[in-house]
């Protein structure tokens, strides 16, 4: 992160969002559209070409690029190449930068992976999500298992660091089934999994079909929860075993260099620049000349495909949404995300960014947390124990609370 | 008492004189006294009958001879009382008086040729069992010139006139103006009022030997003129008391709290009251972080509890919640001191222990022979020892026991009327502290033990009873933003576990750049929502879930 006297914090990292489905899974909320034509795509990728000159301006090197989507590996190895390409032109990526793609089976092949490779791709996020066809189909994913299985042999083969995405607390699935998707992850070889609680987004078809309250399915819903929180720290534990560190709620890898350093550096508030059709940014507190105006701020492109290539194709920037964040703010963020990390809460960034006196409140409110055993209170930083990652968000309540 | 109508029982003595004449053509004053039945009123039996010459001993004749008919029997026997066995409410219907008779004979050795069959509802009989009386019951031998020996068998409070004293003159008279002392505390007052229980009370000119009446002297509360205890007159006094003085003591414990802890100064108001009338009430003032201020009360035994509980709320219109009862405890210190203890907030540190004690009794229990295996299974489940039975009657036996207090004040009686279909009958009185390892079980949620569920018990039953509580507080306290131990333990040594999962919502799905704002919002959201809630961090414990664990009745 380099920080500079008059331009404040400069974004070392860079996400690019490909909002393209082949079809859309039941359970995913981000922004995404099915089908597109190879049209559709060719003019996406000359439109991410102008965004990326219009908003990314003199700066350093970035440490990390990231193509999320979506689904990314949509574009075939030809595209992603030119579009790394593109980005290379507007900014140049540290010798050691992070390249992930994410990649769903049966979207890209054993060439195209190589292909990725030898365009610059070196990490790449396979959307696994189950090794149990019946989950698969269930969820609305369009492989198989052993699709998936081909797809994680070949990237590794292809020499590229691997993470997988597994999905936890489906209904009817048991500890067994479960511990046997982390157990078979594993046995693959890869150095990175992402293992998820599967949860009900508003505007999902599953959202439709969740558990709702109320009697009979009250008590039958109440079983489901407990079973996913057991579900939890099985996770924690068999990975464990099998020599994964969770570093994040949801995130385990073999050794360090197998973390994702791109998600850290998001959970950090290290600042960003997000480009494509629904992208986020979170840019530091930038060089305005009031208070007000130097705040940190997070600015998304509204996540609509047509407004965001008819402004790019006139020469403009897309529309955006922004919100400056009140140093309160911060800390919620801070605190949030914090309790999701290993690492932790960072006291220091939190004194610099929201104030001596917010931070000795938090630090005051953490206390209690530190005796039910939720988290540990070191010098600079606070730190969840896994009883406290399980409740992340519960104790982020807590700890941001305004009264004591 | 509205209580006593209901019930069919007989809580408080009472007393009546009344002008019979006799088969032979003389005219008799009969003193009578109907005393309660029950054996946690055994102590006031015992001194009723002590104020007696005979006995009538009333069978119900649908129910025949019952544990307590025994024992109250033998009270009688023992101060050699006559007995006139009557058999009651022979006006209803479907009755087999031949058992009732058989019974009389076989199971109470009583000649059934003696009992009088009588319905108190009709009338029919009560003639009989009058001239009975007059004829079988031998007249009173004390003297109206010696020394004032009255001995009291119950008193009551009157508001306006104070403590209303029931006694049998023995010995000498009293009239209005004579000093009486009351001989075990030797506390004196000057006699207002004297005479007999009529209808109404009817004032005489003075009580004399043989008489049973009322003394009015001023006094405040019944618990100056002690039940069994003697009064005699402070000028002229008698050379002692008369024998079977005990002072009342509580044997079982409960707290009382009221439900709506502004109530507080209405229970105090009407305990004090009713202890104004019955000296057999003890309690004292006792907090608890969870159910407020209250009250602990001891009281002679669970009918006893049961029915100060049902009085205070209906006489004085309180909602209470009173705890599961509890017995005492007798713990011998290393240095030898002896303390009694009733309430776990006194448990001295173990370590300063050498010997712990429980009270025993002796349960008499009568049923129908093929109920014995069940019974005897469920003492010995109870810690009972020395069993032994005899027949009663054919096919009728009466179960010996001695077994912990400790053990039958919780649901012993249910579980033997559910054993016996309701054929049996039960009965005990108090043996003594015997050894028993006791301990101090301590519930703790999240670590911290929550004062108002700490117990003591006996070793052997603190693992099931500690489970049950912490499955009930699990059923009971509701998710909290974080997981919440229950556990139950003895000193540190944890024998029950129970986790209540917290309140979540997809704690462990994604978070990425994109998702960051919008979860920030929602937490912002919530953040508003829960500004006026207070509990944060601590285990709220809702109140139904002590009212739960601690409530007499299991359901």
């Amino acid at each position: 992160m380099t920080r500079c006297p008059t331009h404040g914090t400069l974004p070392s990292h860079l996400y690019v969002h490909v909002p393209f489905c082949v079809r859309k899974c039941r359970y995913c909320a981000f922004y995404s559209v099915e089908h597109p034509g190879d049209a559709l795509l060719e003019r996406y990728l000359s439109c991410l070409a102008t965004e990326l000159r219009l908003v990314m301006g003199p700066q350093p090197p970035v440490h990390t690029l990231y193509l999320g989507g979506g689904t990314p590996s949509i574009l075939g190895p030809d595209r992603i190449a030119r579009l790394l390409h593109s980005a290379r032109s507007v900014v140049s990526l540290a010798p050691d930068c992070e390249v992930t793609l994410e990649v769903n089976p049966e979207t890209i092949d054993r060439a195209g992976l190589a292909a990725c490779r030898d365009a610059g791709v070196n990490r790449v996020s396979i959307g696994v999500q189950s090794f149990h066809d019946a989950q698969l189909q269930w969820l609305g994913r369009i492989h198989d298992a052993e699709r998936a299985i081909e797809t994680v042999e070949d990237a590794l083969a292809a020499g590229m660091r691997v993470s997988i995405d597994l999905i936890y607390g489906l209904p009817g699935q048991s500890g067994d089934e479960w511990a046997q998707d982390l157990e078979r992850a594993a046995a693959l070889g890869v150095g990175h999994i992402s293992a998820y609680e599967l949860s009900y987004e508003p505007g999902t078809p599953l959202h439709a079909e969740r558990p709702l309250p109320g009697l009979p399915q009250q008590a039958e819903r109440a079983k489901h929860e407990s079973e996913r929180e057991e579900l939890f720290f099985v996770t924690h534990k068999r990975l464990g075993e099998l020599g994964f560190v969770g570093y994040e709620v949801s995130s385990f890898a073999r050794n360090v260099e197998q973390r994702s350093r791109h998600n850290l550096a998001t959970w950090a508030h290290e600042p960003y620049i997000g480009v494509g059709p629904g992208a986020h940014s979170y840019l530091g507190s930038g060089p305005g000349k009031d208070a007000a105006s130097r705040r940190p701020q997070r600015r998304w492109n509204l996540p609509d495909v047509e407004s965001w290539l008819s402004a790019l194709d006139a020469g403009g920037i897309p529309p955006f949404g922004h919100e400056p964040l009140t140093p309160g703010q911060v800390l919620l963020e801070r605190v949030m995300l914090g309790l999701r990390c290993l690492e932790g809460i960072d006291l220091e960034a939190c004194e610099r960014e929201c104030g001596a006196a917010a931070t000795r409140g938090l630090r005051r409110r953490a206390s209690r947390l530190a005796d039910r055993g939720q988290i540990l209170l070191e010098d600079s930083r606070i730190v969840p124990t896994l009883e406290g990652m399980a409740l992340a968000d519960r104790l982020a309540l807590e700890l941001s609370a305004d009264e004591d | 008492m509205d209580l006593e109508r209901e019930r069919g029982i007989t809580i408080k003595s009472s007393a009546v004189t009344m002008d019979h004449v006799g088969p032979d053509g003389e005219k008799y004053l009969l003193n009578l006294i109907d005393t309660p039945g029950h054996v946690d009123f055994s102590y006031e039996v015992s001194r009723a009958l002590a104020g007696c010459e005979g006995a009538v001993l009333v069978i119900d004749a649908s129910q025949g001879v019952q544990a307590q008919t025994l024992a109250n029997m033998y009270k009688a026997m023992e101060l050699d009382l006559e007995i006139i066995p009557v058999v009651n409410k022979i006006d209803l219907p479907n009755l087999d008086i031949d058992r009732v008779l058989r019974q009389i004979k076989e199971e109470l050795g009583l000649d059934p040729a003696g009992a009088i069959l009588c319905s108190a509802k009709t009338g029919a009989g009560i003639d009989k069992v009058l001239d009975a009386i007059v004829t079988r019951v031998p007249a009173p031998r004390g003297r109206s010139e010696n020394p004032l020996k009255g001995l009291i068998f119950d008193s009551h409070y009157d508001p306006y006139r104070g403590a209303i004293v029931y006694v049998r003159l023995v010995e000498g008279s009293v009239r209005p103006g004579d000093r009486i002392r009351v001989m075990s505390t030797g506390r004196t007052a000057v006699v207002e009022e004297v005479g007999h229980f009529r209808l109404k009370n009817r004032p005489m000119a003075r009580l004399a030997a043989g008489e049973v009446g009322y003394v009015i002297a001023g006094i405040k509360a019944v618990g100056e003129t002690p039940i069994g205890d003697t009064i005699t007159n402070d000028e002229l006094p008698a050379d002692g008391p008369l024998p079977g003085f005990v002072e009342a003591k509580p044997v079982v414990f409960s707290s009382v709290y009221p439900v709506n802890t502004d109530d507080f100064e209405e229970l105090s108001d009407a305990l004090a009251k009713l202890a104004l009338n019955d000296a057999s009430l003890h309690f004292q003032k006792e907090s608890s972080s969870a159910l407020g201020t209250g009250y602990r009360v001891g009281f002679l035994g669970l009918l006893h509890a049961e029915i100060t509980q049902e009085r205070l709320e209906r006489e004085y219109n309180l909602s209470l919640f009173v705890t599961a009862p509890s017995v005492q405890y007798r713990i011998t210190m290393k240095g030898g001191e002896i303390r009694l203890i009733d309430n776990p907030a006194h448990y001295p540190d173990p370590a300063e222990i050498s010997g712990t004690e429980e009270l025993y009794i002796r349960a008499s229990m009568i049923m129908p022979d093929e109920y014995l295996g069940s019974v005897m299974k469920l003492c010995m489940d109870r810690r009972g020892t020395n069993l032994r039975h005899s027949y009663v009657s054919p096919g009728r036996v009466d179960l010996m026991v001695e077994i912990p207090l400790a053990e039958v004040i919780f649901d012993f009686y249910d579980c033997l009327k559910s054993l016996t279909r309701g054929y049996g009958s039960f009965d005990y009185e108090i043996l003594e502290f015997r050894p028993g390892q006791l301990v101090k079980l301590d519930i703790k949620v999240n670590g911290e033990a929550v004062d108002t569920l700490s117990m003591l018990l006996h070793r052997d039953r603190a693992e099931a009873r500690a489970r049950a509580i912490c499955v009930k507080l699990k059923e009971e306290i509701p998710r909290h933003q974080f997981r919440i131990a229950i556990q139950g333990a003895i000193g540190g040594k944890i024998i029950a576990r129970e986790t209540v999962s917290a309140v979540r919502k997809d704690v462990t799905a994604k978070c990425y750049g994109g998702d960051i704002t919008r979860k920030r919002k929602l937490l912002e959201k919530q953040k508003e929502g829960k500004k006026r809630m207070r509990s944060f961090g601590q285990v709220n414990i809702p109140q139904k879930a002590f009212f739960a664990v601690l409530r007499r009745h299991e359901e």
